[in-house]
């Protein structure tokens, strides 16, 4: 058969079944990642109506369900958009039915061991898909916009103020921002303009739960090269112009309407988050960064510092930070901030977990080009990362030092697999 | 593994804004570059071939690293199979960035961080936890880090 006929005939047959990147998915169900949910429940068969006990993980938009609790492997998932999560009637007690949009589309009936879980789970499945998530992300994107505009009105310092918006959650929250609001930073009342577009979401909210179809918009339109505000564009180019060692850079600072300070942008990509749009010189990541870390640094040097030093427990919080898990890290450093660890951990988009040497630079540049390289970022933009938040603690001598050695570095010289000792603390 | 694929063929019908004709080319010795229609719908990546309105296959874009290979073309590759890429060619510069850009932030799990990065950045501008209204406050996937609670940032208890 001839090419044209091959596909002719798959397509009236469907022979061919779509694939899947099924190992990569299966890794995903069982990898150390937190599930949203787990638990045993009942699944009807698909070709015959016996309901069969099965474990089942949550995570993200994806339902897998496993033979055995120990399973090392699915049997199968469940992609968890454009459905709606419902309760049935059924001879089975506490059961439940997935249903699909699309036509001729299964129906998947589970039923849980008791009330509690079958509520539990209606709920959890029900805000599983991403569409769900997306829309939660843009309603708080929006508050929080609002909120800076009000401050930023205040003569504050308008800090993570996105100069690109995503003009389709304006629409689709169906409320105007308003600068309107007299509410300091300081006070706990939130704008009042927000309250129409808050009950707009929790309207939409409630519909949802995966059935939103309408919102045909991919996430955060990407910049494009011609950008906002900054003119930075290559980490290589990212200087230190106009930094003191006190970490603060005036001329930077106060914005206003202009793009906020992102990390430098990294190989092929910009930064773009819903809060850091495209790049932006390093020195205003510095300066934005800097006022965090001195305050954090004031705050240790207030507390009982367990007899390290502040600058120590500073630095160490936020490399557990960025590391993504403070558990795991010395013990002494247990009061790690998660307001901060969440900051960091969003900007370098890594939740991985290396400790790092820390008695010498070197040592510290390399450790984090490393596991950043391995944590699919580009290793300039994370040795940057750790050059500024050394600078921001120790000043400019030591960057440059670091700086120096970074250079002569490749990514062929790093090892597969590394877990470097914290010895901050112990030191 | 078994999955809902009529879900899928459904999922990758609706209407996206990245989608586009990229050389794509599979992880395995051997294979070719070939013509696919790339379309990113939600967390996954669907490819179809360009004539056909099913596709041919779809990537989750979730524990996956996206790389540049070189000025035009981007590839990704899986955790669990860091060595196997797929490769795709863009026709610019501009676009291979725009769809690097794209997929990055296509995951489920970015935007769960962005999630709980504005959620804490509002509790500590308001004080408020803005998603209390919304009754979805201890849903674990909002969580701080790994299903513990949100801990409220007040200046003092540092």
């Amino acid at each position: 058969m001839g090419r044209k006929d091959v596909k002719s005939f798959n397509k009236l047959y469907r022979a061919e079944k779509m694939k899947l990147n099924e190992r990569s998915v299966a890794h995903y169900a069982t990898c150390d990642s937190p599930p949203d949910k787990t638990g045993f429940l009942f699944k009807k068969g698909e070709r015959n109506t016996a309901y069969h006990r099965r474990w089942f993980v949550l995570k993200g938009n994806m339902l897998f369900y496993f033979e055995e609790r120990d399973s090392r492997e699915p049997i199968g998932v469940i992609v968890l958009e454009g459905c709606t999560v419902e309760l049935c009637e059924s001879v089975e007690e506490f059961a439940f039915a997935v249903k699909f949009e699309c036509a001729k589309a299964r129906v998947y009936k589970l039923a849980a061991e008791n009330q509690a879980a079958m509520e539990s789970w209606v709920k959890a499945l029900s805000r599983a898909s991403f569409d769900y998530m997306r829309l939660v992300v843009k309603e708080l994107e929006r508050q929080l916009e609002e909120i800076q505009d009000a401050a930023g009105a205040g003569g504050q310092q308008a800090r993570l103020k996105p100069s690109r918006r995503n003009h389709v959650a304006r629409s689709r929250s169906g409320a105007s921002s308003s600068s309107s609001s007299s509410s300091s930073l300081s006070s706990s009342s939130s704008a009042p303009s927000m309250a129409a577009a808050q009950k707009s979401l929790q309207d939409e909210v409630q519909l949802i739960p995966g059935s939103s179809r309408e919102n045909g918009v991919a996430w955060s339109k990407p910049p494009s090269a011609s950008a906002n505000g900054s003119a930075e564009a290559a980490p290589s180019s990212v200087t230190w112009d106009g930094c003191t060692d006190s970490g603060m850079v005036s001329g930077c600072a106060g914005d206003g309407g202009r793009a906020p300070p992102v990390p430098p942008r990294r190989l092929g990509a910009s930064l773009e988050s819903p809060v850091f749009p495209d790049n932006a010189c390093f020195s205003k990541l510095h300066d934005w960064y800097g006022r965090e870390v001195e305050e954090l640094r004031a705050q240790w040097l207030q507390s009982h510092s367990l007899g390290f030093s502040p600058e120590a427990l500073a630095v160490a919080n936020i490399l557990a930070a960025v590391t993504g898990d403070h558990r795991k890290s010395n013990s002494k450093v247990a009061n790690v901030d998660k307001y901060w660890l969440n900051r960091l951990t969003t900007v370098t988009g890594s939740n991985r977990l290396y400790a790092v040497h820390l008695d010498s630079c070197f040592t510290l540049a390399w450790t984090a080009a490393f596991f950043f390289y391995t944590a699919e970022m580009n290793i300039k933009f994370v040795a940057e990362s750790f050059l500024f938040l050394f600078f921001v603690v120790e000043g400019q001598s030591h960057v440059d030092t670091m700086r120096e050695k970074a250079r002569g570095f490749s990514t062929r010289t790093f090892p597969s697999e590394v877990h470097v000792v914290l010895l901050l603390l112990g030191a | 593994m078994r999955f809902n694929e009529k879900e899928l063929v459904c999922l990758s019908r609706q209407p996206s804004e990245m989608a586009a004709e990229l050389g794509m080319r599979g992880p395995k010795k051997g294979d070719v570059v070939k013509r696919r229609l790339v379309k990113l719908v939600v967390n996954f990546l669907f490819y179809f071939r360009t004539d056909e309105e099913e596709p041919v296959g779809a990537l989750l874009l979730e524990q996956c690293r996206v790389e540049r290979e070189d000025s035009q073309t981007f590839s990704i590759a899986f955790l669990d199979e860091a060595e196997r890429k797929y490769l795709f060619e863009c026709d610019s510069e501009e676009q291979c960035k725009e769809w690097i850009d794209s997929i990055i932030k296509a995951s489920y799990e970015f935007m769960r961080r962005n999630l709980i990065f504005y959620r804490t950045e509002i509790h500590r501008l308001t004080g408020k936890d803005p998603l209390e209204q919304y009754g979805i406050s201890d849903e674990t996937r909002f969580q701080v880090n790994s299903g513990s609670q949100l801990m409220a940032r007040e200046t003092s208890s540092l």
